[in-house]
């Protein structure tokens, strides 16, 4: 009866102690797996820290990192995971994902090149696209994607070989033969109005002054007229630039948005 | 019973959706109980010229006199004289005027909501969206 | 044979017993040594190591014995690095669990505390409101009217936080203060409406001398100037001096009194929320 109860008591302290240490490795496994799975990132990485490394942990750990947007250490964490590893290839592609995100398209593309790897060749052309390199040809691009995507990414590559940019000489001219019709080019037709009117409304008074000999008016007038119409074309050449920007912007946040959508191309 | 469990499972529900995802450590900060409140007064920052000394003068002497009197007119951040001042700055007189002539022409379209975006309660239009330079040409948000 | 079967259920009866007593037991410990674990953390004000040992002790916590208490907690922790909507909303789960009357009504007063300090005393005053009418808080009210007062302060209403005060006591030191700030600051009306009988005699109310100075002047420059025109016939320069000279300089100078008075006033009410943040020696949000 006594050597029953002493193991009893013995079974139950190492029991307890082990089911109950939270701050044991298992528990706190446990713990930064719910921590991540709460989307609490930054403390399932400093819980996932405290562990021994192993690839499953870098793992979680690059992958909290890159949804609190610190890349760098994304980055490292997920060049450690080995090659022989179950991980390695999933990894690689959050590898050129985090990059993608960190806009370092210049790394992007030279490890790539580098590799000579074609399982990551999306990656390069989705590069391209965000950068003023020079595309491959259509097919080529194409090629690289799921064919489910193929009309989508079709309408980006388009917008990316043809964007529809104007032309600052171009608004500059129109502004300088009709002021303001530079800037109905670009899209401000408001302001292609109010400049059509300013420059309109100063040449007549200047005219009329003139006319009735006030000639001091008749200059100043002229003076004034002369500022408006040429900051007109200067506004306008400069609004295409500004039209050209924009342009680039929404195709780049659109651009973006699809991206997240399909997650980067990454299958789960 | 039925009801607190339904209450809680909401409860967790919503902690979920409204997870935190807190991206830095963080410490104490002592809360001012003050009323923030922006005096808008720019000041210029010091002349490294006498072309600058002059235009920081004549710009000073137009806001006291003036532009600090009429009240708030400009819908514009920056105002059209600060814009000049910069683009002066920035650029050179000649460019700088037609600059200014542009932004002058802008502030009188009465149609210009929506080409701009609001900050502060006014359109913000910088100088740099206007000088032509490569790393400038800032991207307009919408 | 009957014995020994039965013998041997009672063994395996007391094993399950003792086990489960000593797990509970175990349990019971690590989780009290965590929760104290976390109260250092706070106390040496390492607020999110804090927080995210009582995550850990409420993930390990099947039995919900610390939820009162760890969830007040992270709402300190909050509190204190000034994340308030985190802390309203930790105050918040801290009250569902709350196992008696005094213990919820401090957490209500807690969330009523932050929403102050998040400038959302609106809010604040809607609880305090709701609280007032229910019965079990009647032996509390003079600790509503108060905090109700501090709300009133944080919305720049000084007059009726100081009627709240008077309420609690008529020689209240947070009254007086009240009271005193209200009378000492300027009216907006009173500007406006002086500024526009005569342009310049609200920046004079306010304490702006040149600003009047120069008000009056530019709207009787322009105004001597547009009658002059509109004396000798000179329509169209009349009008298009009254339109684009004289309205904008008087406009300017009603604008400019109602600034002012506007900034003196949070220079005074400034003065006081400084006085009560650092000098004043009661409760405070």
């Amino acid at each position: 009866m006594k050597k029953y109860f002493f193991f009893l008591l013995l079974f139950t302290s190492v029991n307890a102690q082990k089911l109950n240490n939270l701050h044991s490795p298992e528990n706190i496994k446990l713990f930064a797996d719910h921590l991540f799975s709460e989307k609490d990132f930054l403390r399932a990485a400093l819980e996932y820290e405290k562990l021994p490394e192993d690839d499953s942990i870098n793992f979680k750990i690059a992958l909290s990192y890159q949804a609190i947007e610190k890349y760098d250490a994304a980055l490292d964490r997920f060049a450690k995971i080995n090659y022989e590893s179950n991980l390695y290839h999933i990894s690689q592609h959050q590898y050129f994902k985090t990059l993608l995100l960190s806009e370092q398209h210049d790394v992007l593309q030279r490890k790539i090149i580098i590799s000579e790897n074609t399982d990551y060749q999306k990656y390069l052309y989705i590069s391209y696209l965000f950068t003023s390199d020079k595309l491959p040809g259509k097919d080529e691009f194409l090629k690289s994607f799921p064919s489910n995507e193929k009309v989508e990414l079709s309408f980006f590559y388009e917008k990316k070989k043809n964007p529809p940019y104007k032309s600052s000489l171009t608004a500059g001219l129109l502004s300088a033969l009709i002021p303001g019709s530079g800037k109905i080019y670009t899209g401000r037709i408001g302001d292609g109005i109010t400049s059509f009117i300013t420059v309109s409304l100063l040449s007549f008074l200047s005219y009329n002054n003139f006319t009735n000999d006030h000639d001091f008016r008749g200059w100043l007038f002229a003076g004034l007229g002369f500022f408006f119409y040429a900051g007109n074309i200067y506004g306008s050449a400069v609004s295409a630039e500004i039209y050209n920007s924009q342009v680039d912007y929404q195709f780049q946040k659109k651009l973006k948005e699809y991206l997240e959508q399909k997650n980067y191309f990454i299958s789960e | 019973m039925k009801i607190i469990c339904n209450i809680f499972l909401f409860l967790i529900l919503l902690n979920n959706l409204s997870a935190q995802t807190e991206k830095e450590k963080w410490g104490k900060t002592e809360t001012d109980y003050r009323i923030n409140y922006h005096n808008e007064e720019i000041k210029n920052p010091e002349p490294k010229s006498y072309g600058e000394f002059f235009l920081h003068s004549v710009h000073s002497a137009y806001r006291f006199f003036i532009s600090d009197v009429d009240g708030d007119n400009c819908p514009f951040q920056p105002s059209c004289s600060a814009f000049f001042v910069e683009s002066v700055k920035e650029t050179n007189i000649f460019q700088g005027s037609l600059m200014f002539f542009d932004r002058f022409t802008r502030d009188m379209n009465i149609f210009k909501k929506g080409n701009y975006p609001i900050i502060g309660g006014k359109f913000y239009d910088p100088v740099e969206q206007y000088t032509f330079t490569e790393e400038k040409n800032l991207l307009m948000p919408e | 044979m009957n014995k020994k079967i039965i013998s041997f259920q009672n063994k395996i009866f007391f094993s399950l017993l003792i086990l489960f007593c000593s797990d509970f037991y175990f349990c019971q410990e690590y989780l009290k040594e965590q929760f104290s674990l976390a109260q250092n953390l706070y106390n040496r004000e390492k607020y999110f190591d804090a927080v995210t040992e009582l995550k850990r002790l409420q993930f390990f916590d099947r039995e919900g014995i610390y939820d009162f208490e760890s969830n007040k907690l992270i709402a300190e922790c909050y509190k204190a690095g000034g994340k308030y909507s985190e802390a309203i909303r930790f105050f918040s789960y801290a009250e569902i669990y709350a196992e008696n009357f005094d213990d919820l009504f401090d957490i209500k007063i807690e969330i009523v505390r932050a929403n102050i300090l998040r400038r959302t005393a609106s809010n604040a005053i809607k609880l305090l409101n709701e609280m007032e009418k229910e019965d079990r808080w009647s032996d509390k009210i003079n600790e509503i009217n108060y905090w109700r007062g501090w709300a009133y302060i944080f919305e720049d209403k000084w007059d009726i936080a100081a009627f709240e005060f008077a309420k609690i006591s008529p020689y209240h030191e947070l009254k007086t203060l009240c009271e005193e700030t209200h009378q000492k600051k300027y009216s907006l009306t009173f500007a406006q409406v002086a500024s526009a009988i005569l342009p310049g005699t609200g920046q004079f109310y306010t304490g702006n001398y040149l600003s009047g100075l120069l008000s009056l002047a530019w709207c009787g420059l322009w105004g001597y100037t547009a009658i002059d025109a509109f004396v000798e016939d000179r329509i169209f320069d009349g009008l298009a001096v009254t339109n684009l000279l004289f309205f904008r300089f008087y406009r300017g100078n009603l604008q400019n009194a109602a600034r002012f008075v506007r900034e003196e006033n949070i220079r005074i009410a400034n003065e006081s929320l400084h006085y009560l943040q650092h000098n004043y020696k009661g409760p405070r949000p």
